[in-house]
């Protein structure tokens, strides 16, 4: 079949790409660099289609491919072998990274063109796209976190790519540090993994899952919670999201497919990938779905009062992520796909919307001077729009009907305190509506607000490689949910596509049974909110600006509140105080100034030290004079022979 | 009656004048001559032990042992000048 057996294109055309611009591709034109890039993951894009499409024209119990290319590592009872696997799970996010990363491609040609790291700039975009499709295709743990190192290796260099600014740098350390902890949980969960099953492979691994382990056994929990600390780290979920918003340093494009539709899903992969695990862990199931709710609210709010454009932007992925992970927790790994695949549309437009207003705006990011550019930029107006009624949950945009099967999953579910996490869900709905509207009425509507006149007359439409890849993710923003159709009594095409990866034995992860009428009010309740949080925002900053402004002055709870918003719950200063300040205190007072200056040097200069100081004592013993040294041989003879005489007359 | 423990007495007089010529004396000869009388110390020995237990062994080491010391005393004996003359490389 052409397509499958090409399976290995899809990874290697963006490494060529990659190797090509980054070897040589200061020596290459900007047409030339634009080009190979482009077109290694169109490429890819294609192969991948091909392979979709024959991934569907299989039958439904045998849609898992196999690529063996050879044996990389064989050592012991342990091998991993280099091969890739295709099943409908990897099937759904090759499409969408593929497709999301070909239009981001296409886009950071019109962006990036005034930059001068262009062909630097697309050799990592490269790089990363072979990480990330190594990560979703890997047929083992081992293949999924060299993806997983190189898709986190690949963001922290793109988002220190403007490395001239201190910020710029900070925010890809920051996002490298954070990132490093929870890669430290997921190695530690695959050697646990092999110490279990003797193998890696998710062939091997996961079908005897069931009978290997315990439901909520200590070995299964244990897995599985260091499983998640991995995706918490690389999806930023609490407690390791704080380095996403400073993300934003990066170029915009790279935020859009990065952090935001790609990267920050594959923790949302790796869960749902690891299903036969989890679905043992209750416990962990739980944890999941606690600090999924818990992050899609509390992003939620800390994205209320930014005004960097772009951050806000941040805290919705944050949240969003938040949702997919309470999607997963409570056992509906296929909203969380939906999810993954309807944002990767919506949230990709609207960074590139935003990317664009920005290059409109001659780099300005902050929403307060903007304003009024519905008017001047119509493209990027109506994608926008569409987008942000898509994230808002508005029916019939492919954000409502993800969001509404995680809320219904929420609803419905088995694991503890599940309507507890529906109605976080359900406030987050209202607030992400809100934000994002916020961000919309500031931006496009009303009058600019820019002062300076060159920032002003300067305002303009994107070119067309630019807007274009906008109004085709508009377009799935569009119709990516009719995916989840027919919506009423489970079982829709997504659904059935991507049951056979979930189908677990004594676990019905789909197939509710409920009421026709329930789940009408339940979605009623979902759009409900979102309506609301549409004309709070409306009234607030499009119909009556000032009234924002008047119930800030009045100070009290309200103001506190605010600041503590827009503050971010002072989290990255409470990280500060209780973790850097006391390692770098004990690094610095401890480690430095106390164990390597004192003990490591002060052995090393003990040792010269003590054999100098030897040394100058026996120097003087060494005079040069011939008379001194016969005394000496003479009166240790006769110390010899005395102390021989003394021992053989003691006999 | 003159017995083994005579000779060993005299030479171990004889061996402890050598060694405090050698040690006491800085002219070379007086040195050279101090070492002579050491190893005739040790000759003396040779010849007495030999003599008592019948074996002559002991006076073909004292043959070689004076071959050897007229040997050094001929050599003592060039070295003089030389070392008279750059007493700097003569070390003592």
């Amino acid at each position: 079949m052409w397509g499958l057996e090409h399976i290995w294109w899809v990874p290697i055309l963006p490494l060529i790409g990659a190797t090509i611009n980054g070897l040589v591709g200061h020596l290459l034109s900007k047409r030339a660099v634009g080009v190979v890039a482009v077109g290694s993951t169109g490429l890819s894009f294609l192969v991948a289609l091909a392979a979709f499409g024959n991934i569907l024209g299989l039958a439904p119990d045998q849609r898992v491919y196999e690529s063996v290319l050879f044996t990389w590592i064989q050592a012991g009872s342990f091998t991993a072998e280099a091969a890739l696997q295709v099943d409908p799970l990897s099937a759904v996010f090759l499409m969408v990274v593929t497709g999301v990363g070909f239009l981001i491609h296409v886009y950071s040609v019109g962006y990036m063109g005034h930059e001068a790291g262009y062909p630097r700039y697309f050799a990592y975009l490269n790089l990363f796209m072979f990480s990330m499709l190594l990560l979703i295709l890997g047929a083992n743990f081992l293949l999924m976190f060299i993806g997983w190192e190189g898709v986190g290796l690949c963001s922290y260099l793109l988002i220190g790519y403007y490395y001239e600014k201190q910020s710029a740098s900070d925010a890809g350390k920051k996002a490298f540090v954070m990132n490093r902890i929870g890669d430290f949980g997921f190695l530690l969960a695959i050697m646990w993994i092999f110490w279990t099953f003797g193998s890696i492979d998710y062939t091997t691994v996961f079908p005897v899952a069931h009978d290997k382990l315990a439901l909520g056994g200590l070995a299964v929990t244990g897995i599985t919670l260091l499983l998640f600390l991995g995706a918490t780290g690389k999806s930023a979920q609490i407690p390791l999201y704080t380095w996403l918003p400073d993300a934003m340093e990066g170029p915009t494009p790279v935020s859009a497919l990065i952090h935001a539709a790609t990267m920050v899903t594959a923790g949302v992969y790796m869960v749902a990938r690891c299903n036969a695990l989890f679905n043992l862990a209750p416990m962990t199931m739980m944890i999941v779905a606690l600090i999924g709710a818990t992050t899609a609210i509390f992003a939620a709010t800390m994205g209320l009062y930014q005004f960097d454009i772009k951050r806000v932007l941040a805290y919705s992925t944050v949240s969003q992520l938040g949702y997919m992970f309470l999607a997963c927790g409570v056992g509906a790994y296929v909203a969380a796909v939906f999810h993954v695949m309807t944002h990767a549309f919506f949230k990709a437009c609207l960074f590139l919307g935003s990317g664009s207003v920005i290059h409109g705006m001659s780099g300005e990011q902050d929403m307060r001077q903007m304003g009024g550019l519905g008017k001047k930029m119509p493209m990027t107006h109506a994608t926008f729009l569409i987008s942000t009624l898509a994230i808002a949950g508005i029916p019939p945009l492919a954000g409502f009907f993800s969001k509404d099967e995680i809320l219904l999953s929420a609803f419905l579910g088995h694991t503890p305190g599940h309507l507890l996490y529906w109605v976080l869900a359900t406030i987050a709905a209202a607030v992400t509506a809100f934000y994002m509207f916020r961000l919309y009425f500031m931006t496009f509507t009303g009058e600019l607000r820019a002062e300076d006149h060159h920032v002003r007359d300067h305002v303009h439409e994107s070119p067309n490689v630019m807007t274009m890849p906008l109004v085709i993710l508009a377009g799935l923003a569009v119709v990516g949910g009719f995916l989840g159709l027919p919506m009423i009594e489970g079982g829709h095409a997504l659904k059935n596509f991507l049951d056979p990866v979930f189908a677990q034995p004594g676990h019905a992860a789909g197939g509710h049974d409920v009421s026709v009428g329930l789940e009408l009010l339940l979605m009623g309740v979902s759009v409900g909110m979102g309506v609301l949080g549409i004309l709070t925002a409306r009234y607030y900053y499009s119909v009556k600006p000032e009234a924002a402004v008047e119930l800030l002055n009045k100070g009290g709870m309200i103001k506190s509140i605010y600041t503590l918003m827009q503050n971010k719950y002072y989290v990255d200063e409470i990280y500060d105080a209780l973790i850097v300040k006391p390692i770098v205190a004990v690094s610095d007072k401890g480690l430095w100034r106390f164990f390597d200056v004192k003990v490591v040097d002060g052995l090393v200069n003990f040792a010269a030290t003590f054999f100098m100081g030897l040394g100058s004592m026996f120097r003087t013993a060494h005079t040069g004079l011939t008379r001194s040294y016969a005394y000496a041989m003479v009166f240790g003879g006769v110390f010899l022979a005395g102390f021989w005489l003394f021992l053989s007359s003691g006999k | 009656m003159i017995t083994v423990n005579h000779y060993i007495a005299l030479s171990a007089v004889l061996f402890v004048i050598g060694v405090v010529g050698v040690l006491t004396r800085r002219n070379i000869i007086i040195v050279m001559m101090s070492i002579e009388i050491m190893l005739n110390a040790a000759n003396l020995l040779l010849v007495t032990f030999a003599r008592q237990s019948g074996d002559m062994t002991g006076h073909v080491f004292v043959f070689m042992v004076m071959a050897v010391a007229a040997a050094e005393a001929a050599r003592g004996a060039c070295d003089h000048p030389r070392v008279v003359q750059e007493p700097r490389d003569g070390g003592y």
